[in-house]
């Protein structure tokens, strides 16, 4: 069995990966991940291109199952994904209102108008998917993973095409989300040493876990405030790595 | 009034047109023109296997067509495979191989009724081939309706609808049968070389007037049947070949779609 079900919610973690791998065509993608999240937690997950971040993503998610290993989740568990690619074809007419519906799914007490205004879309909802720019659709997509009130919200590599200060923003951004729909977030970086300062864990993944910890809060030092500006100072973090081995 | 033939030719027309809006709408959407293509072809290859067998057209269509869907649809799950490569290697194959064992089994008659293969012949249909024709289209409307939801879900993001808890590869696999239902029950119409025009201009046509999926296919419906009629009256009139004129009408069609959209100063 590869995904055992966690009977008792209050004491044990949201999510769990013990000892888990992944191969494919012959090659190990990840191996002996081991690691807890839990509820409300900020877990930031950082390492170079071709690491397994988005892989271990997908076994979050029961897209992917792990080869060796097992992923523990509560049975009704809910995820909430924002993948880190995402085009519409240019053939389909969609708004994104057609759009969020798709995913919708009928809750009396559920305030989906509270989710549009909270992430402000409510003058995207009639404008056609293909015409929203890079950061409404980004909007439109966090909205849509928060459609469903998840337990658990996934980001892969959300700031990928944006600058530190568009990052740092962005960072503000899901400080809110969390305050205000308590769910956890992991969020896969592509950056190796700048963070969101929030983060309650940092884990570096090479294919295995290099190392982890927490990041330190940006000093007020001259050189950090020209490159983040003041506002923005505190919501980046910097994350020093401690690796005890080299790779190849 | 309208000769019989003509009525029975409008029918089965409009009867088509109605799937094979949706269905087209599809086939642009999740890029799969070739695909399209390479199942129709395999089509004649089920005709010729059915006819050197004395088995019904159907069920030699039918055998064909699952064979090649579960092949392809094992493919779909290879990633980075050389797919257009391979759909073109099949369904010239398809093709080739089908016209030889026509010509072969069938060698009195080949010429014509190789004819009524690639162009359709639905002049000739009869009234239990409308009937057929209305029924079968119906289900595949019916089908693709059930799954409206589903499909759209997958063709935007496959992982997204994972996440939903939609089975990805099972509502593909749906997707394929009624893409091969949907091409199979064209090809006595419009014929086995044009069926993806059908498919896709009316739905290129919509393309340009609509702003949500729903809207686009209903319109790429009526654009087929505009489409229909229009190319089935010059048919009557000028005496050419129906399948062809019917595609010929659908582009003339998209022509003035096209000068509209110039003239409104529209994308």
């Amino acid at each position: 069995m590869r995904f055992m079900p966690v009977k008792n919610e209050l004491s044990i973690p949201l999510l769990k990966a013990t000892d888990v791998q992944y191969s494919r065509q012959n090659q190990v993608i990840l191996e002996n991940i081991n690691l807890a999240i839990e509820k409300g937690q900020i877990t930031t997950i950082i390492g170079p291109n071709g690491a397994g971040k988005s892989t271990l993503i997908k076994l979050f998610l029961n897209i992917l199952k792990p080869d060796k290993g097992y992923i523990h989740q509560p049975k009704n568990l809910k995820l909430g994904y924002m993948p880190q690619h995402f085009s519409i074809s240019p053939f389909m007419p969609i708004s994104v209102r057609y759009f969020l519906n798709l995913y919708y799914s009928a809750d009396p007490f559920y305030n989906f108008a509270s989710l549009i205004n909270f992430m402000k879309i409510e003058e995207l909802l009639l404008k056609q998917m293909r015409y929203l720019s890079g950061g409404e659709k980004q909007r439109v997509l966090l909205a849509r993973a928060l459609m469903n009130k998840p337990d658990i919200l996934i980001l892969d590599e959300p700031t990928a095409n944006l600058d530190i200060q568009g990052q740092a923003e962005f960072y503000d951004w899901l400080e809110g989300i969390r305050h205000e729909f308590g769910c956890a977030i992991i969020l896969v970086s592509h950056d190796l040493h700048w963070v969101m300062a929030s983060s309650d864990q940092i884990i570096c993944l090479n294919r295995h876990i290099c190392c982890f910890g927490h990041p330190t809060i940006v000093r007020q030092h001259e050189d950090f405030q020209n490159l983040f500006g003041t506002a923005w100072q505190q919501k980046m973090g910097f994350y020093e790595h401690h690796h005890d081995h080299h790779h190849s | 009034m309208l000769d019989d033939f003509f009525v029975r030719a409008l029918l089965c027309g409009i009867a088509i047109s109605l799937m094979t809006g949706p269905m087209g709408c599809f086939v642009i959407w999740r890029r799969m023109s070739y695909f399209g293509e390479t199942l129709s072809h395999a089509t004649l290859l089920g005709i010729a296997l059915a006819v050197m067998m004395q088995q019904n057209l159907y069920v030699g269509i039918g055998i064909v067509l699952v064979v090649i869907v579960g092949f392809l649809a094992i493919l779909e799950r290879l990633e980075n495979f050389p797919l257009d490569t391979i759909l073109g290697v099949i369904s010239h194959i398809c093709l080739a191989a089908g016209i030889v064992i026509f010509s072969v089994t069938n060698y009195r008659q080949y010429g014509a009724d190789l004819q009524n293969i690639l162009f359709g012949e639905i002049l000739t249909v009869s009234w239990g081939d409308v009937l057929n024709t209305a029924i079968l289209s119906l289900l595949v409307m019916v089908g693709v309706l059930f799954c409206w939801k589903r499909f759209i879900m997958v063709t935007l993001h496959p992982e997204i609808a994972l996440t939903s808890g939609i089975s990805v590869f099972r509502t593909n696999i749906w997707f394929l049968l009624f893409l091969a239902g949907g091409i199979a029950l064209s090809v006595k119409i419009i014929g086995v070389l044009l069926v993806i025009a059908l498919l896709l201009i009316p739905a290129t046509v919509a393309r340009l007037f609509s702003s949500s999926p729903i809207k686009m296919a209903l319109m790429a419906s009526f654009i087929g049947i505009l489409a229909v009629t229009g190319g089935l009256l010059l048919t009557f009139y000028y005496d050419t070949p129906a399948g062809p004129t019917i595609i010929l009408a659908a582009a003339a069609i998209l022509l003035t779609a096209v000068a509209i959209r110039k003239i409104k100063g529209l994308q």
